[in-house]
């Protein structure tokens, strides 16, 4: 405890500090950091809003790119009548089912054909095609199948999803380590012992890497499904306001649909960190915690 | 050495038969079907061990090492020859032969104990009874304090004990050792040795050990086993005797005869090689 350090440089200093005093002022200029980071995004958030109020009907006409007070004032409006909650409802709802569709598909497909060399030398040009086609253009032919109504923008959602998750476990599946895997032979482990010791372990940290880019598609698969037809949601929303020349409407649904892939974003980083933290994962020689 | 070997298997392996070695390569050769055509790695190379004898295998690189040692667990059938496991012809991967290599193989989502459990769990052991044996093997490597620790957090040396903590964990009946140390510092390599040969003095088994360091061939064994050129052939097959403490290997390593064994074993080793 009492224990006496000198810091380099600081030798000429009046004392050497101990080792309490000097984990304080390390803690200190942490937080000091920490805290000038934030006023410098806070500032950087407050000249973008300022400018935008200031410029608006001046540089450009108001219409056209609204201000920032309009927004907040349509924001606040539609926040307290329940516009926004009702269709973000809507627009979620789409999102999760297609979110958790298209994962459980995905991951699914992935190990089943990874595990196949040769299933997965037969299929691969046809998965290639398949994830090369703009599935945006899907959407008018899904209309026709499934109507206009939830099914069709779950599906558009799952169908973005499915080949992320997908492609990265399946190309995760073929380069698991083939050593580890002998030596999992070699103790006695079966073909099932295998894809349950080895395979479906290393897939969780495949799948978490690929949820990470799967939301946002998501969430993008939900809201142009509601471009090409709906009258809910907040993609209608969106292009319900542009058609009134609303442009304040338009930037509220950009940001509520924001404020919805960031929120989620982190949540799964969080999950992310746990599942490392099962999985045994370091970041530069530390457990990722 | 030979009644160190009798006394170690009357000490151990109840189950090896009294007469006749555990392994027995003969007349082994092993060829790889290549773009060149057919490439022979080993030729008529054989090797008995004894029960509880640690045998090692040294010679230069491409000599078909490791090559016998897949030959060994199974993993490869030669192309002439017999392989004989306890007195029985073998083909095919043995549960009661531990094989590790210096690669590490730890599985990175399982902490220190899980990894050691993992053969017995591949066996169907229960939870506490694999965690209690487990638990067990790592306090005999030093690995007690840990034992909650994935493999990222253990240095490298750690690491290599976890892993042969799983591999002694199943009480195999032959220990195929395939360069264990070559990865670590000149340092952890001789606590590592000191370490295997404490344990190997409680828990004799039967060792097949391939390196390229003749210095730790003739310190831990009692017999070493020289393949030269390529394919790799027997050079030399010679029994270590010492008059220094088998158990202190610094001790060995400074006794003239250890200077002469490692003197004629490059010699062997040397002589096949092809002129640059």
């Amino acid at each position: 405890m009492t224990q006496e350090v000198t810091i380099a440089g600081e030798a000429a200093g009046p004392a050497p500090l101990d080792a309490q005093a000097a984990l304080r002022m390390l803690g200190r200029r942490k937080t000091q950091r920490r805290a000038l980071v934030w006023l410098l995004r806070l500032v950087i958030l407050a000249a973008v809003l300022v400018s935008w109020q200031l410029t608006s009907g001046h540089l450009f006409p108001s219409f056209i790119m609204s201000s920032t007070s309009q927004v907040w004032d349509r924001l606040t409006n539609w926040l307290s009548n329940g516009y926004i909650l009702n269709n973000l409802g809507v627009t979620l709802q789409e999102t999760f089912i297609g979110f958790l569709g298209g994962t459980v598909i995905g991951a699914a497909a992935g190990i089943l054909i990874g595990l196949s060399k040769f299933a997965s030398d037969v299929l691969s040009p046809f998965i290639n095609a398949l994830y090369a086609i703009p599935k945006i253009m899907l959407g008018p032919l899904f209309v026709v199948w499934f109507g206009i109504d939830l099914t069709m923008k779950a599906t558009l959602a799952g169908l973005f999803v499915v080949f992320i998750v997908f492609y990265n476990i399946w190309t995760g599946v073929q380069e698991v380590d083939k050593d580890l895997v002998e030596m999992y032979r070699i103790m006695g482990g079966g073909r099932w012992a295998i894809v349950r010791g080895i395979y479906l372990p290393s897939a969780m940290s495949w799948l978490f890497n690929s949820l990470r880019l799967a939301f946002p598609v998501a969430l993008i698969g939900a809201t142009v499904g509601e471009f090409v037809a709906s009258s809910e949601g907040l993609g209608y929303v969106a292009t319900n306001a542009a058609t009134q020349a609303d442009t304040a409407g338009v930037f509220v649904a950009v940001i509520v649909v924001t404020v919805v892939a960031v929120a989620m974003d982190q949540l799964i980083v969080q999950v992310q960190r746990l599942v490392n933290v099962r999985l045994g994962k370091t970041d530069g020689g530390r457990l990722v915690i | 050495m030979i009644q160190t070997a009798e006394w170690r298997r009357k000490q151990g392996g109840q189950d090896v038969p009294a007469q006749g070695p555990v392994l027995d390569l003969r007349s082994v050769s092993v060829r790889y079907l290549t773009k060149s055509g057919l490439n022979t790695a080993v030729a008529d190379v054989s090797i008995k061990v004894d029960p509880g004898e640690f045998v090692s295998v040294v010679g230069p690189s491409g000599c078909g090492k490791s090559t016998l040692l897949h030959v060994a667990v199974g993993l490869i059938r030669p192309a002439a020859g017999k392989v004989t496991y306890l007195g029985q012809e073998w083909a095919g991967l043995h549960p009661d032969v531990g094989y590790v290599t210096q690669k590490d193989t730890l599985l990175p989502w399982k902490n220190v104990i899980d990894n050691i459990a993992l053969p017995l769990q591949l066996k169907g052991a229960g939870r506490s009874e694999r965690r209690k044996i487990a638990a067990e093997m790592a306090q005999n490597l030093g690995l007690g304090s840990c034992l909650k620790y994935f493999p990222a957090q253990l240095s490298g040396g750690m690491r290599q004990r976890v892993q042969l903590g799983r591999t002694l964990v199943i009480r195999p009946k032959l220990l195929l050792m395939d360069e264990p140390f070559g990865a670590l510092d000149a340092y952890l390599r001789l606590r590592m040795q000191e370490l295997l040969r404490s344990i190997l003095r409680g828990h004799p088994v039967s060792t097949v050990f391939v390196t390229h360091d003749l210095g730790e061939a003739i310190a831990l064994s009692d017999r070493v086993v020289a393949l030269a050129g390529s394919p790799g052939r027997l050079g030399l097959d010679c029994a270590i005797e010492s008059s220094a403490d088998r158990d202190d290997l610094m001790a060995m390593r400074s006794t003239p005869e250890f200077t002469e064994y490692q003197t004629r074993l490059w010699e062997i080793i040397s002589s096949n090689e092809e002129p640059e």
